[in-house]
């Protein structure tokens, strides 16, 4: 059994809020469902929380499947602030940098066609660039750093 | 993962029980979903009225089922909770699945 996430949540004209927990689908499972319960305070709109806990969801398991690996395990820290209009997260991992930068720009990938195979997978930075306002990638010393905003209402 | 199955008026109805259908579960259901269809030679509709959400993970373990069922055979998607519309829609494969509001509308249009 994994570590249940560890949280924190400061309440102030701007919310803060951070989070901590090990790398691996079932803890990334049990994280988000704790972040969304926190969040809950802060009344956002159903279809904000929908987007919030895709677009972390989708960083977090590239994170386990790619920067850690799956044999790999490591921390994953989370840090938001909710500014009215836009929610920000900063998500932290020491997993390996990650070289091809190229899919997080997809703006425009391979979509179904009727008639067509549809792929099964691909879609991960895609749903994070249709929800996101903006997000960028950089590595800092040992660490990978994922920023993104995103809008946010009541 | 646990999934419900009956047969009804000649479709493999397929109901997950789960809320959630993420990375953590998608090959599970993936492979669940291939056992359980096998042994019937059917159309199937997958009823997701208990599922809140699903990840990029989840939406391709359904493609991935969808897609091993064979081309003569159909799935068709029941009761679309608003987080799993959500990625049906942007991914725009709510164009590749035929989607029913309600399995009350699935019965009406297909299941007769």
């Amino acid at each position: 059994m994994s570590q249940q996430p560890a949280i924190s949540f400061r309440k102030s004209e701007c919310p803060q809020f951070k989070l901590r927990f090990q790398s691996g689908h079932f803890s990334t499972r049990q994280a988000l469902l704790r972040l969304m319960n926190e969040l809950k305070c802060l009344n956002l709109s159903h279809a904000t929380c929908v987007n919030i806990e895709l677009v972390l969801a989708e960083i977090f398991n590239n994170i386990v499947r790619h920067a850690y690996s799956t044999d790999q395990v490591g921390p994953i820290f989370v840090c938001g602030t909710y500014f009215g209009n836009e929610i920000y997260f900063k998500v932290e991992d020491f997993g390996c940098e990650m070289t091809d930068t190229s899919s997080m720009a997809i703006k425009e990938p391979k979509l179904p066609r009727l008639n067509d195979s549809p792929a099964e997978g691909g879609f991960g930075w895609f749903l994070i660039s249709q929800i996101a306002d903006r997000y960028r990638y950089w590595r800092e010393s040992d660490k990978n750093c994922i920023e993104v905003f995103m809008p946010a209402s009541k | 993962m646990n999934i419900d199955h009956h047969i009804e008026n000649g479709h493999l109805i397929l109901r997950p029980k789960a809320t959630r259908i993420d990375a953590f579960e998608a090959v599970e259901f993936k492979e669940q979903v291939r056992q359980i269809s096998t042994q019937h030679d059917l159309d199937i509709a997958l009823w997701l009225d208990h599922v809140t959400f699903i990840d990029s993970s989840g939406l391709g373990s359904i493609v991935g089922a969808m897609k091993r069922i064979g081309p003569n055979k159909k799935m068709h998607l029941i009761e679309l909770q608003p987080a799993v519309a959500r990625v049906f829609d942007l991914t725009q494969m709510n164009r590749v699945f035929r989607i029913f509001d309600h399995m009350t509308q699935f019965r009406a249009e297909v299941a007769t």
